[in-house]
């Protein structure tokens, strides 16, 4: 105790400066290793698959249903259909248990179903405690092998939705985004295209009865579970609930190609406000390219986030004009987009453009990337990948991802190598390969009336958004 | 699901009620039933080590998790409240400088940075005076305000170049620190981050660095950024526009009338002394409280943490001292009109914790709206199909002082906020009269003890809860007085409650209005050709 006494007296007396030269040493400190957990992947009799991972932490089971099924995948016919169908599949009910009584079941036992869609991949997913797995599965698998999709329920959806379209053009930032996806990819794309009065009201029971039927089978299906149940244990529990549905289809294939070719320009849309909403870019790159990791080091020294980047220091922090910026640069399936996004007042619209078009030419020419930014932009993408084995559920789920998508099961370790080996000559070329300042596309949705020196920009495409 | 303990996250509901008639009599009600015992390993009581050092900084310490991470917050108990008058929005300003750095870090060389800081504060304070002289009507042009400007451009010029920017978010950043940020409210401000396990040193020093040496670094650009923001979430949002008129029309004297943000008029005029002087005042040890939770060394972390937050002076604590609401003219009502889509809050005045109907307001939130078995939910998304959801926030815009319990719809096609708020003022009534059956008061209970499980699945989300309730009450473990209250609330209070405060005499309706033009059918585009 004196000790202790006698340590804390001598740190109050300590000068600022001499605990100020810890912080190298405190940097120095090396992040622990990135330990994968042992992940069961199993095939299920009816040619399901499940990822498993025992958690005994909580007594709590969580408990998805990813389906291969999204806006990619589906036809002119069933534009839409991706997104009310899962919506559907949660809230419609099932066979044997109507909506009503399946929600008030899942708050009763403070448990819940959700559900989500992306362009490619769906999921239908439960969480409670583990004393009420038995009920709440039950639920779960009712809904998920036998919807019914009620009627009313659609038209709940429905009305909502329909309202929605006279919600998507209140946030500048929001119309900036999609109007810049369509501008790049086009319209008539699932990557970009935009629900309809039309579309929604083409959708009906009988259209998602016909969509269950030709998108959802079990040899298209993943469970992705975790909880404190040896694996052994929790697959003998859902068994019984899966072992008679043995829909198969053949897998879809992917059916979106694209050329890398984009039309440069600048559209104007009109939107009352005092401020603009601001999209740069163009088309980025694929999910495989050999350079990847580059182009991340590189983006992220451009504008991974709005603070330590050079888009946020200029324009943020030098130049005041907006509260946040930063760049993506995505690899999809086909190529994503790489995307600037800013918001500034009216009047300095154009000086915003200018400085992130001069930035984004400075670094191809008279600023090119260093050393230190390199060291420091690697140490900004490697060190917090540790984080991303904090949830168990999520574990489980990037990794039935990655076997997804083809990536190798140790992808993390791959990535954490491929990205510490990246040197500063390779983030240099290929900024001047895969960023094109030249050829931007630019959308801004703003007041035009009150932009300052919109004539500098060139040509502007003034575009209305208007009535259907 | 009923996010029961979701409320200390800002929005919560509120409540009305028309002609109050007596209460039908109940069948009697069963007995409380008592929480259920935690399983072992899950009482929080049993694993939260809390300390107070000897500056009266408070520190609540959690291990759990396998991964080797932890999220920490620094919540501070100063707000938008503590503002003085022309000063709004200080608060969240000075959260903005936090991330400027130190003497040490953010700076090339602080020895020739400082005298220009020195000169910009000079300027910068000169230019403000003026502005706030001729009441924000002097141009930049003015031969008064032009050569001061000139100067301070000058002046920020040359600081810039010995200022390493972002330097202390940076070193965060490249030790793997994640969500690394902070928010300001009405009642708190709050830093946090989440870092690998072996950063906790690291952590320890620069928050406790900065907390005693930031430098008001880039002063002056900074309040052109706090101006877009004001731009973003306010000036360009209907909802922004909409939630600073509730709160301008809901109170008249309590400083829950002044957003966040601030008044655009205001952000410009704030001077580093303003600032100084406020960071003096509130940031004081005995309101801060450290909250960390993951996956960490408990004995080392609280070694660590006296060592290095031992370094804060104490300071005297500030005595709260709030203008209390009269509750005089009410019903209020505001309109807002605009090209967006029509939309309302509905709220009424509700006392503040520790008032002991603070936690009946909760349960009367999960009973009107919590989750799709609520009464509004079912009646108005169900039922009727007049809205796609409806919200309820039982504290807003705090729950340190006084605030509203307010409800918040936007009626779909055909369907008009009068309409709607009319309708919840029914269900309220129905509610009044009638009282929760037992299984709407179980669903509650249920969900407040399944909570306190599910909490500890994330450390940002315990770590924040903990925080929120050591912050507000002055022990964290008042999570469990509000559990056992929560096992012994009964319909009758419910039904007291809501008449006793959703009533006319305390309500406030801000609507926004849609007017109809061409912008409220914009579906898609179309090219009008034509270049500017």
């Amino acid at each position: 105790m004196k000790g202790l006494l006698i340590s804390l007296f001598l740190l109050w007396a300590m000068p600022v400066w001499a605990i100020d030269s810890q912080l190298a040493e405190l940097e120095k400190q090396t992040l622990p290793d990135l330990n994968e957990p042992t992940i069961s992947i199993t095939t299920l009799p009816n040619g399901m698959k499940l990822y498993y991972l025992q958690d005994s932490e909580l007594p709590v089971v969580k408990l998805a249903a990813v389906m291969k099924l999204g806006n990619v995948y589906d036809s002119k016919a069933e534009r839409g259909h991706a997104g009310f169908f899962m919506s559907l599949l949660r809230n419609g009910g099932s066979v044997t248990h109507p909506s009503r009584r399946i929600d008030e079941e899942l708050e009763f036992l403070a448990a819940s179903i959700s559900s989500d869609s992306d362009n490619e991949l769906s999921q239908l997913k439960m969480v409670c405690l583990q004393k009420d797995f038995a009920k709440v599965s039950e639920l779960f698998f009712s809904l998920l092998l036998k919807p019914a999709f009620e009627a009313d329920r659609l038209e709940i959806l429905r009305k909502s939705a329909l309202d929605g379209l006279k919600q998507r053009n209140e946030n500048p930032m929001g119309i900036a985004g999609r109007e810049f996806a369509q501008s790049i990819y086009g319209q008539d794309t699932p990557l970009a295209w935009l629900s309809t009065a039309e579309t929604i009201n083409k959708i009906s029971v009988k259209s998602l009865k016909a969509y269950y039927a030709t998108h959802v089978a079990a040899n298209l299906m993943t469970l992705v579970a975790v909880s404190p149940l040896p694996v052994a244990e929790f697959t003998a529990a859902i068994h019984p609930k899966i072992a008679n549905w043995t829909q198969q289809l053949p897998a879809p294939t992917y059916p979106l190609k694209m050329e890398k070719v984009w039309q440069p320009g600048i559209d104007l849309i009109s939107f009352e406000g005092n401020q603009s909403a601001i999209m740069l870019g163009h088309l980025a790159e694929t999910r495989f390219n050999p350079d990847k990791y580059a182009i991340v080091v590189a983006n992220s020294i451009l504008g991974g986030t709005t603070f330590g980047a050079r888009l946020g220091d200029r324009i943020r922090t030098e130049l005041g004009y907006a509260y946040g910026i930063t760049a993506s640069f995505g690899f999809d399936t086909v190529y994503g987009l790489f995307r600037i996004a800013v918001q500034t007042k009216s009047e300095t619209t154009v000086d915003t453009i200018q400085e992130v078009k001069k930035i984004l030419s400075d670094m191809l020419s008279t600023r090119p990337i260093s050393s230190t930014e390199v060291a420091a932009a690697k140490d900004k993408i490697l060190n917090p990948l540790v984080f991303e084995y904090e949830d168990a559920f999520n574990v489980v789920l990037m990794r039935m991802r990655y076997d997804y998508y083809g990536y190798p099961p140790n992808y993390v370790s791959i990535y954490q190598k491929a990205i510490n080996a990246v040197t500063v000559e390779q983030v240099n070329d290929v900024v001047t390969r895969y960023f094109f300042p030249d050829q931007l596309r630019i959308t801004i949705v703003g007041k035009p009336e009150t932009i300052k020196n919109l004539n500098q920009l060139g040509k502007v495409n003034r575009l209305m958004l208007d009535e259907e | 699901m009923v996010s029961f303990l979701a409320r200390f996250f800002t929005l919560s509901f509120f409540l009305i009620s028309l002609g109050c008639q007596p209460a039908k009599p109940k069948p009697e009600m069963p007995m409380a039933e008592a929480p259920a015992e935690s399983p072992a390993g899950l009482d929080l009581r049993d694993r939260v080590r809390r300390l107070t050092l000897d500056n009266g900084l408070r520190v609540l310490l959690l291990k759990r998790g396998v991964a080797p991470v932890f999220s920490v917050q620094i919540k501070v108990t100063v707000g938008g409240i503590e503002e003085e008058p022309g000063t709004s929005g200080l608060a969240h300003f000075f959260e903005h400088m936090a991330f400027k750095g130190t003497e040490q870090i953010g700076t090339l060389d602080y020895g020739k940075e400082k005298p220009i800081l020195d000169e910009l504060e000079i300027i910068g304070t000169q230019v403000s005076e003026l502005r706030r002289a001729s009441q924000g009507t002097l141009k930049d042009e003015d031969p008064k305000l032009k050569p001061l400007l000139d100067k301070l451009a000058d002046l920020q010029n040359q600081a810039a170049a010995f200022a390493n920017k972002n330097e202390f978010v940076e070193i965060f950043q490249r030790n793997g620190g994640a969500d690394l940020n902070a928010s300001t409210s009405n009642d708190y401000t709050t830093y946090y981050v989440s870092l690998p396990a072996n950063k906790l040193e690291l952590w320890a020093y620069l928050e406790s660095t900065r907390l005693r040496d930031r430098v008001l670094r880039e002063f002056f650009s900074e309040i052109a950024v706090v101006r877009e923001e004001r731009r973003m979430r306010y000036d360009n949002s209907p909802d922004g526009l909409l939630y600073e008129a509730l709160n301008n029309t809901a109170f008249s004297k309590s400083p829950y009338r002044v957003p966040v943000i601030g008044y655009a008029n205001d952000i410009p005029l704030y001077t580093p002394a303003v600032a100084r002087a406020f960071y003096k005042k509130y940031y004081v040890p005995a309101r801060m409280v450290i909250s960390m939770v993951g996956n960490f060394d408990v004995d080392q972390a609280e070694t660590l943490i006296r060592k290095y937050f031992s370094r804060l002076p104490k300071g005297e604590n500030p005595i709260d001292d709030f203008p209390k609401e009269k509750l005089e003219d009410y019903p209020r009502t505001v309109t807002i009109k605009g090209k967006e889509k029509s939309r309302f809050y509905l709220a009424y005045h509700r006392p503040a914790h520790p008032d002991p109907d603070d936690i009946i307001m909760d349960v009367a939130q999960s009973v009107l709206c919590e989750g799709r078995t609520s009464r509004l939910y079912k009646r108005l998304v169900l039922q009727e199909k007049k809205v796609a959801s409806v919200d309820c926030y039982a504290s807003i815009p705090g729950a340190r002082l006084d605030s509203l319990f307010t409800f918040y719809a936007i009626p779909l096609a055909e369907h008009t906020n009068q309409e709607i708020a009319a309708d919840i003022r029914l269900e309220v009534k129905k509610l009044m009269e009638e009282g929760p059956d037992d299984k709407e008061l179980q669903i509650v209970k249920n969900n407040f003890d399944a909570d306190l499980i599910y909490s500890l699945d994330s450390n940002e989300g315990l770590a924040s809860k903990l925080a929120f309730y050591e912050s507000l009450t002055g022990d964290w473990q008042y999570l469990y007085e509000l559990q056992k209250r929560i096992h012994s609330i009964t319909a009758a209070d419910v039904q007291r409650v809501l008449k006793t405060y959703f009533v006319p005499g305390r309500e406030v309706l801000a609507a926004f209005e849609q007017e109809i033009d061409n912008r409220d059918k914009l579906q898609t585009k179309s090219s009008q050709g034509g270049a500017l």
